[in-house]
Parts: structure tokens; C-alpha cells; sequence
């Protein structure tokens, strides 16, 4: 009544035309991409730019993906637990600062505000820098932890507002007709209280299902949550079935929050009390069926690299034939690997490192040397790839997979010759040439554009550094994972991209061309190497062994389209595939491949170099 | 059976009940009357053990209730906004101490309905206690705290969230309900009407000091502070000094404003500053001269404000002191005498009329 009474003046405010559009333009900035991500979870086509027509595959898609379900398994039991704790030590905060004065108490109030105001990412390192410091090991209890201390800080602003409407004297009422303390909080405080504490329980819950920061500082190797693994599969383009994956855990948040809402204003509890039990009872279910996938397993094997860099089918046998448990943790780029690792992190039996990245970690000593007497599948592994630069011991790596960039264009919009890097930085192709966002490969096609080679000369580096800086005005954007989408959609002409990209988009029609620039490319393989802490080496090297194998590796390069250093598997493939000069480079290529090196000191001054292209 | 015994609290350096002490008779209607901020309801709060004594004890039946929880005292209290339980119906807010108690269902049922009845509260047990008029909430409260039959039933302004025209009902109701129960009361208002009207004896409170606890009667009609006389009612305060002083008059000259006489028996000592008091019901004007045994002073007429029954006149005496005349409406017809405003006028008063204060 009173809300109707206030709104309904003659002050004309709220009538404005201006002020509708604002409302309603902010209304559709809000919810129309969530709309949009929600429509192309349902394209049957495998871009989230062009309607293909309607499919649930990408529903099917995730339904079946063991490991997004272990995921998913992950963030609910997290969720719960931190919820159920910072629901009990958060209304119990509440409850000592709203309603008893102590020494020290507006400083613990202050202290509760941290986590409401510190931004995440401070929050989630300070968290880490923690738990290594008190050896507290990473994983489930970490990351309920670290959820808990954010979550309780919310859960106490709301019982906290609740309490400060609270009647003290309703309190006094019980307690004066013979009610105990306990009586009373029981019969009477709770009971006040409980609108507050179920939607601040709710709203824990949703934070923790969310978050993302904080769980990628503090998760171990066993304890990746959904958002991690969502975070996981971008490297591989954005496929509509992250679309599935967001719309699902979108429903969920949104219902989440909408009870929450529904009890602050009060509706039945009991009915709310329902939902959430029935919430959790379909939770059980799924960690239960979950669990039993999981049944009969002892030995652990822990993987740390990209997502969809392994085939589940390979992974699958692996684990039958060995009796073999596969826990699997991604990253995102090489930064984040060797960050991690650097940090700290322990608990990865095998990493997946690029060539430099390599180096630097067999420097820092963050790997150990592979076992090769174990190996008998060694023999398999093309020679040329054995005892390269990086390490020419050739005990530190075993080669994974390897690729390069190159430049692919659309013939309808480019009918210009390209045949040289700088052929692709032509104006008439303004805004809609793309490049990868990597500094290396940059400096690469930059030193390569002015004919130099990449020394420590300070001179040559502020004159490709001028040259990118004028490259960029003529770019589209720097981006890593959505070439396929954009040269799709027309948006961009011409790109550069690596391989395995550009055999997808090769894929879509003869109008895209692939083009190896004359100045040569830059190559990239990614190693497979066990980490100095590694708790399960001996696993690790059953498992490389594993994949060496030809008819491993070939389903493996079927998964991800890049090639492999194992002849014996590229005979197994079809021949579409064996002759594919997009995944596989000609000989000459190999022979003069370039490779990414540690820079070492000189590595800053690039860094430098490449922030100051970025902000231009 | 409850004596308060040198009662005292302090909130930091703050005195706010000092050193009260008071013995409350077995079913008296006792009322703690005073402004905001006297104490009045900190003795109440301290009395239901909401609040710690600083110091001096509180006695129940000869027992020393000081320092035990609100939950171990055979007290039960009304609130000032009733402070139902807004999560139970009317039903369980009565039932809640019985319930509390553990006491068996049908017992339970047996009391809630007598209450029910008593409070007139019947056919409303299933309402939720925002579905109810103030009124109504007032009664579930007295119900709540009447169903354990306690002791002593303490309210604290019970009346001062209702109506004018329901809470002058309900006074009428809470006096006929005490009655029949009972049991103690110790009422808590800043309302001399709700207090004159209902208690037996009534303790005025002025900054922590209970500055006197009498009958209604006595409290009005002789009361024994300047605070008391200023606080109830309406009070002209005048300031002088004893002339003489015998077992049937005493004279007093006022400052500025000349002579006045008082039939009283106690003699005063002459000189004595001391402080005049008269009710401006007790006062008259009038055109002629008045009779011997009247006080008379010349005044002024300054204003006045027709009510209806009774118009008030503000006049001035010699020396510029204003003091208020009331009178009522139907006498002044009678006389047909009627005042208006800068008229000159005698302010006439029986010599038995007034009180002396010490100054």
C-alpha cells in the first residue's frame, strides 16, 4: 500500500521519455546476450555467430562428457559444504555483532566487510599464498574453505540487515514468559531470522557455484568446478556447447536467486524448504551416479593440460587397461601452467608444456627426467623431434603434438597474391584481418615482415615494435580461439591462426585458402613432461607410453587435428586426413622449423615491447 | 511483596534510577508515572531482569530476585508495542510460556480459552498477529502475560500506541480486568489521566529520583515538589516568603506581587522562601471586589481560548507574572460575566485554596 501511495504522485517524475529509453536500453544491454547465448545453445551448427538450425546435440553433447559431469559433481559438493558452513558461521557472526556489544567489535565487523570489498583476484592469491604457507594441501577442503570466507561475509550483511529490523523486545517477550536463551533463539530469534539466513544460504550457494577467481587460485588437481573447466574449454573456440553448459548453470543461478527472493518477501518457508531439499536430493543423486562411474579405482593418474587436448576414448582405455583412475585439470595457455606450477601448485603427475615454456621449467627445476628405458614405444617417436633445442638431453620431454601458424584468407573478399607475411597487412583489408594474441608469435611475424632475425638488439626491437604498432590500426583484434567463428561469419578476411584452426576452417568451403607465409612459420609442440612433485611417475610414464602408441596417437590427432611426431599413427589415418597440409607440414617445413626460444633477460624487454602495442 | 530496596543503575557515568526505594502492597494497581527519560521504565525493565542492577536489590515475597534471568522471575510483562510473536497465530503467542513449560495439550487448550474469553479475544485465535487492530494486539498481550497467572504483571505504556477514544476504553477495561485477577500491577506511563484514573498509588519519577509516591488524591491535590506540582496538572507557581506564620493562617508575601493568606496548620517559619502553588481551576475573575476571606490580585486579562466547557485565561499580575485562570463556561453564563482581552480584573481565590512547596 505504502509503495503504491509514494509511486503514485503528480511530480510527473518517472514519465520522461529519455528516462524510458535508458530503462529499457539498459534492460536489453542486460538480457539480450544472455538471450543470445541461450538461442545458440540450441544451433545445431557448430558456431555461436551463425544459425544452423535447431538441435538438442549440444544438450546430448555435455549430458554424455564425463568430465564436465565430474565438474559439475565437484561445484555442488563445494557449494554444499561451504554454503552449510558459512550459513552457520556467518549468521552466528550476525548474531554476535547485531545483538551484543564486545571488545573489538566494530573492528570485526570491519574485518567481515574484506572479502565485500577486496577484489577477488587479491583475495584468491592471498588465499594461496596461505595455504601454501601452512601446507595445506589443494583440493576439496582448500577450496570450501576459500568459498566459505567470501560466502560467510555475505551471508552476515544479510542476517546482519535482518537483525537490525529485528524487535529486541520480541526477544525480551520470550525470555519474560519463561523461555531460556536457547528457547528463545530457537522459537523466536530463528524463526525471525530464518527469510534472512535461507536466502543468505542461497545466495552462498550461488556465489560458490559461480565463482571463479578465488577456485582457480585454491582448487588442487582433483577439485576443478564447472566454471574452471567452462574457463578450460574456451582454448578451443567458444562451441555451442558452452552455450549448453552456461545455459544450464544460467536456470540454475536464476532459480536460486528467485527462491531467495521469494522467501525475502517472504513467502512459506516450508514450501522454500522443499525446493531445497529437493534440490539437494537430485544433488546426492547425481554425486552418487557420479561416484559409481568412479567405483573400483585406486591408482590415480593426475593430467594438467588443455581441454579436449586427450580423446576420451584413449583416456578411457587407458584407464581400463591399467586399472588406472584419470583425473584431468585444464589451463588455458602456457602462462597459466607455469604460473601454477611456479606457485607451488603440486599434485600433477603430467603436464603439457610448449617448447620455451619447456626450457624455462627444466631451468627452474619444476620437471624431472623421463624414465625412457620404460618406454617401449619409444621407438615410434620421429627422431627429428627427439633432443631439440630446448632440451637436447631429450630426457626432460617426451614430443606431444606440434603445429604452427600460417595465414589463411577468404578468396571472395581477398583476391590480391599472398605469399608473405606482409602481404596481410594491406589497408584495403582494414578491420577485418585477425591475429592471434600471443607476444611471441607476434614479435615472429614482426621481426620476420622487416627481414631480421631475433637477436638482442635493442635498436631492431623498437623498429618491429613500430611496425606492430602500425600493423594493429589495421587489425580487427587480437584474439586466440575464435578464428573458425570469425572467418566463418565473413567478418574476417584474412587471419593468422595455427593449424589446427585453419584446417577447421579449410573445412567450410573452398573458398578459404590457406597460405605458408615465404619468411617461414613458427612451430609450436607441445611436450609431455612430469612435474619434479609429481606424486604417481610411474603412472605418468605407463601413460606416455600409452599414448605413443600408433593407434593411440592417431585417435588422439583425430581429436584435436594436430599432428604428432609418430609415423606409424599418420599411416593409420584416413587419407583425407594423411594428406591434409593444413595438419601436416611438408618435410622441408620440419627441417627448417622454427621454434620459440626462452628469451631469457631479453625477455622483459619484449614484454615491454608487446604492452606497449597492446595499449595503443 | 515487591520491594525495590536502594535501587540503582548507572550507564556509564550516567545516574538513571537513584538509590529508589519502594514497597508494593499484594494486588495493588501501582502506577511509575514521569517524563521520558525519568527512569521510570529502566525500574520496570530492571524489576522483569532485562536490565542489571547497578546496585540495591530487588525482593519478591521476601525472595531476592536481583540477579536472576527474566526466565527464573514470576513476572510477566506487556509491552509498550506488545511485542507479539510475529511467527505464531494468537493462539501460540498465549500458549507460548505454557508450551515453554511443557504442559499437557488439553491443559494447555483449557487456560488458553479462559484467557481468551477474559481478554475477549474469542474467535480471533487463528489470526496472525499483523491481522490485528491495535487494540487487539494490546489484549493478546495481556493475555500472554496474564495466562501464567504471575505475581506481578508489569505494562509498560500499554495504552500510548492506541487511539485517544480506544485507549481511554481500554483503561477502563485494564482497571475491571485487574479487579477481577487480582494480581499486582505495576503500570508504566507518562499519562497523569491514565495514571490518576487507574492506580492506587502512584510514584512520580523526575530524573531518576522518585519524588513522591501517594494516593492519586494526594499527589494532586497536595503535591510535594515543584516538580510534582508543575508535572500534574496545571499549576500556577508563584515564588515568595513566609510573613507569619500561626495554627490557622500563615501569610506569605510574593515577590512583586503582594500578599496572599493560606489557612493551614502547620506553622512555617517567618522568612522562609518558599513557593506558592494554586490550580487554575481554583481561581476566579471577577469585576467587583472580593469578600474578606478571599485572596485577591489584580490583574490583567492577556488572552484567552474558548474549549468549550471551560475557557482558559492567561492574566497578568502586578510585576508582569503571568498565571492561568480557568473557568467554566456554564458559571460564566450564569453571571453572564465574560472577560475579554486587556479588561482589568481581580483574580480571586479561597483562602483554604493552595499549597506551599519549599523553595
Amino acid at each position: 500500500m505504502a509503495g503504491n501511495i509514494s509511486r503514485s504522485n503528480d511530480l510527473g517524475i518517472g514519465k520522461g521519455i529519455l528516462l524510458k529509453i535508458i530503462t529499457f536500453g539498459s534492460i536489453i544491454f542486460l538480457v539480450s546476450p544472455l538471450i543470445i547465448l541461450i538461442i545458440f545453445s540450441f544451433n545445431s551448427g557448430k558456431t555461436v555467430t551463425q544459425w544452423e538450425g535447431f538441435s538438442m546435440r549440444w544438450y546430448s553433447n555435455i549430458f554424455t562428457d564425463y568430465d564436465l559431469w565430474i565438474s559439475i559433481r565437484n561445484s555442488f559438493l563445494i557449494a554444499i559444504a561451504s554454503t552449510v558452513l558459512s550459513t552457520i558461521l556467518g549468521t552466528m557472526a550476525a548474531l554476535a555483532v547485531g545483538k551484543y556489544a564486545f571488545k573489538g567489535r566494530e573492528l570485526f565487523q570491519n574485518i567481515l566487510y574484506i572479502p565485500v570489498i577486496l577484489p577477488e583476484i587479491i583475495f584468491g592469491i592471498s588465499l594461496l599464498a596461505l595455504f601454501l604457507l601452512i601446507k595445506m594441501p589443494l583440493g576439496f577442503i582448500s577450496v570450501i574453505c576459500a568459498h566459505t570466507t567470501f560466502s560467510l561475509s555475505f551471508v552476515t550483511l544479510i542476517v546482519l540487515a535482518k537483525l537490525a529490523n529485528f524487535d529486541k523486545r520480541i526477544e525480551e517477550a520470550s525470555l519474560d514468559l519463561g523461555a531460556n536463551r536457547w528457547q528463545t533463539f530457537r522459537f523466536v530469534v530463528f524463526p525471525g531470522l530464518a527469510p534472512a539466513i535461507i536466502s543468505g544460504a542461497l545466495f552462498a550457494f550461488t556465489l560458490s557455484i559461480d565463482d571463479f577467481i578465488v577456485t582457480f587460485f585454491t582448487a588442487g588437481v582433483t577439485s576443478a568446478t564447472l566454471p574452471l573447466k567452462i574457463y578450460s574449454l574456451i582454448k578451443y573456440g567458444v562451441s555451442p556447447a558452452l552455450n549448453a553448459v552456461s545455459t544450464v548453470l544460467i536456470i540454475f543461478t536464476v532459480a536460486a536467486l528467485s527462491i531467495s527472493n521469494r522467501i525475502q518477501k517472504g513467502a512459506k518457508i516450508s514450501k522454500a524448504l522443499k525446493y531445497i531439499i529437493l534440490t539437494l536430493m537430485s544433488l546426492i543423486l547425481i554425486y552418487f551416479a557420479v561416484s559409481f562411474i568412479d567405483k573400483g579405482k585406486i591408482k590415480n593418474l593426475n593430467i594438467y593440460t588443455y581441454s579436449n587436448y586427450l580423446s576420451p576414448a584413449v583416456i578411457a582405455d587407458f584407464e581400463k587397461e591399467y586399472g588406472v583412475k584419470v583425473s584431468m585439470n585444464y589451463y588455458n595457455d602456457n602462462e597459466e601452467l607455469l604460473s601454477r606450477l611456479q606457485m607451488g601448485v603440486t599434485g600433477y603427475d603430467l603436464i603439457f608444456p610448449t617448447s620455451y615454456i619447456t626450457e624455462i621449467m627444466k631451468k627452474n627445476g619444476l620437471i624431472q627426467p623421463i624414465d625412457t628405458s620404460k618406454l617401449t614405444n619409444l621407438h615410434y617417436i620421429d627422431r627429428r623431434f627427439r633432443n631439440l633445442s630446448y632440451d637436447p638431453t631429450g630426457r626432460f620431454y617426451m614430443p606431444y603434438a606440434y603445429g604452427f601458424s600460417a595465414v589463411v584468407y577468404n578468396d571472395r573478399f581477398i583476391t590480391d597474391s599472398i605469399r608473405s607475411w606482409n602481404d596481410m597487412y594491406n589497408d584495403k583489408y582494414r578491420s577485418n584481418i585477425l591475429m592471434v594474441d600471443d607476444m611471441m608469435e607476434a614479435f615472429f611475424v614482426g621481426y620476420k615482415c622487416l627481414g631480421f632475425v631475433m637477436d638482442k638488439d635493442e635498436g631492431k626491437l623498437d623498429k618491429v615494435t613500430d611496425l606492430l604498432i602500425k600493423q594493429k590500426q589495421l587489425l580487427l583484434k587480437y584474439e586466440n580461439n575464435m578464428a573458425v567463428e570469425y572467418m566463418a561469419s565473413g567478418d574476417v578476411w584474412i587471419a593468422q591462426t595455427w593449424n589446427g584452426y585453419i584446417a577447421k576452417i579449410l573445412r567450410r568451403g573452398p573458398q578459404f585458402k590457406m597460405v605458408i607465409p615465404k619468411e617461414g612459420v613458427l612451430f609450436f609442440i607441445d611436450n609431455l613432461c612430469i612435474p619434479s612433485n609429481a606424486p604417481n611417475k610411474e603412472i605418468a610414464e605407463q601413460f606416455i607410453n600409452f599414448l605413443i602408441r600408433p593407434d593411440n596417437t592417431a585417435s588422439n590427432i583425430q581429436t584435436i587435428l594436430y599432428a604428432m611426431p609418430n609415423p606409424d599413427a599418420i599411416k593409420l589415418l584416413p587419407d583425407s586426413l594423411k594428406n591434409n597440409s593444413a595438419i601436416f607440414p611438408s618435410d622441408q617445413m620440419i627441417k627448417n622449423m622454427n621454434l620459440n626460444k626462452d628469451q631469457g633477460e631479453f625477455s622483459k624487454n619484449l614484454e615491454k615491447a608487446w604492452t606497449k602495442v597492446k595499449i595503443k | 511483596m515487591l520491594e525495590l530496596k536502594n535501587l540503582t543503575k548507572t550507564y556509564g557515568h550516567q545516574n538513571v534510577v537513584k538509590d529508589v526505594n519502594l514497597v508494593i502492597g499484594k494486588g495493588e494497581f501501582f502506577c511509575l508515572l514521569g517524563p521520558s527519560g525519568c527512569g521510570k521504565t529502566t525500574i520496570l525493565r530492571m524489576i522483569a531482569g532485562f536490565e542489571k542492577v547497578t546496585a540495591g536489590n530487588i525482593l519478591l515475597d521476601g525472595v531476592d530476585i536481583t540477579e536472576r534471568p527474566p526466565f527464573r522471575r514470576d513476572v510477566n510483562t506487556v509491552f509498550q508495542n506488545y511485542a507479539l510473536f510475529p511467527n505464531f497465530d494468537v493462539y501460540n503467542n498465549i500458549a507460548y510460556s505454557l508450551m515453554i513449560k511443557k504442559r499437557p495439550a488439553e491443559e494447555i487448550a483449557d487456560r488458553v480459552e479462559k484467557v481468551v474469553r477474559l481478554a475477549g479475544l474469542s474467535g480471533f485465535e487463528k489470526r496472525m498477529p499483523d491481522q490485528l487492530s491495535g487494540g487487539q494486539q494490546q489484549r493478546v498481550a495481556l493475555a500472554r502475560a496474564l495466562i501464567n497467572e504471575p505475581q506481578i504483571l508489569l505494562l509498560d505504556e500499554p495504552l500510548s500506541a492506541l487511539d485517544k477514544k480506544i485507549a481511554e476504553q481500554t483503561r477502563m477495561e485494564l482497571a475491571e480486568l485487574q479487579r477481577k485477577v487480582g494480581i499486582t500491577f505495576v503500570f508504566v506511563t507518562h499519562n497523569q489521566a491514565e495514571a490518576l484514573a487507574l492506580a492506587d498509588r502512584i510514584a512520580v519519577m523526575n530524573n531518576g529520583v522518585m519524588e513522591q509516591c501517594d494516593a492519586p488524591r494526594e499527589i494532586y491535590e497536595h503535591p510535594r515538589s515543584h516538580f510534582v506540582a508543575d508535572f500534574i496538572g496545571s499549576m500556577n507557581v508563584l515564588e515568595g516568603k513566609i510573613s507569619d506564620s500561626n495554627q490557622l493562617i500563615t501569610n506569605i508575601e510574593l515577590e512583586n506581587i503582594g500578599k496572599v493568606r493560606l489557612s493551614k496548620s502547620d506553622i512555617q517559619e517567618a522568612g522562609k522562601p518558599v513557593i506558592f502553588c494554586i490550580r487554575p481551576e481554583r481561581m476566579r475573575l471577577s469585576l467587583i471586589e472580593p469578600k474578606e476571606y478571599e485572596n485577591s490580585l489584580k490583574a490583567v486579562i492577556r488572552s484567552k481560548v474558548y474549549l468549550g466547557d471551560v475557557t482558559h485565561y492567561q492574566v497578568e499580575l502586578h510585576g508582569g507574572k503571568l498565571i492561568k485562570v480557568i473557568a467554566q463556561n456554564y458559571l460564566l453564563q450564569l453571571s453572564n460575566e465574560f472577560y475579554e482581552i486587556g479588561e482589568e480584573v481581580f483574580v480571586n481565590w479561597s483562602q483554604t485554596s493552595g499549597e506551599l512547596i519549599n523553595a
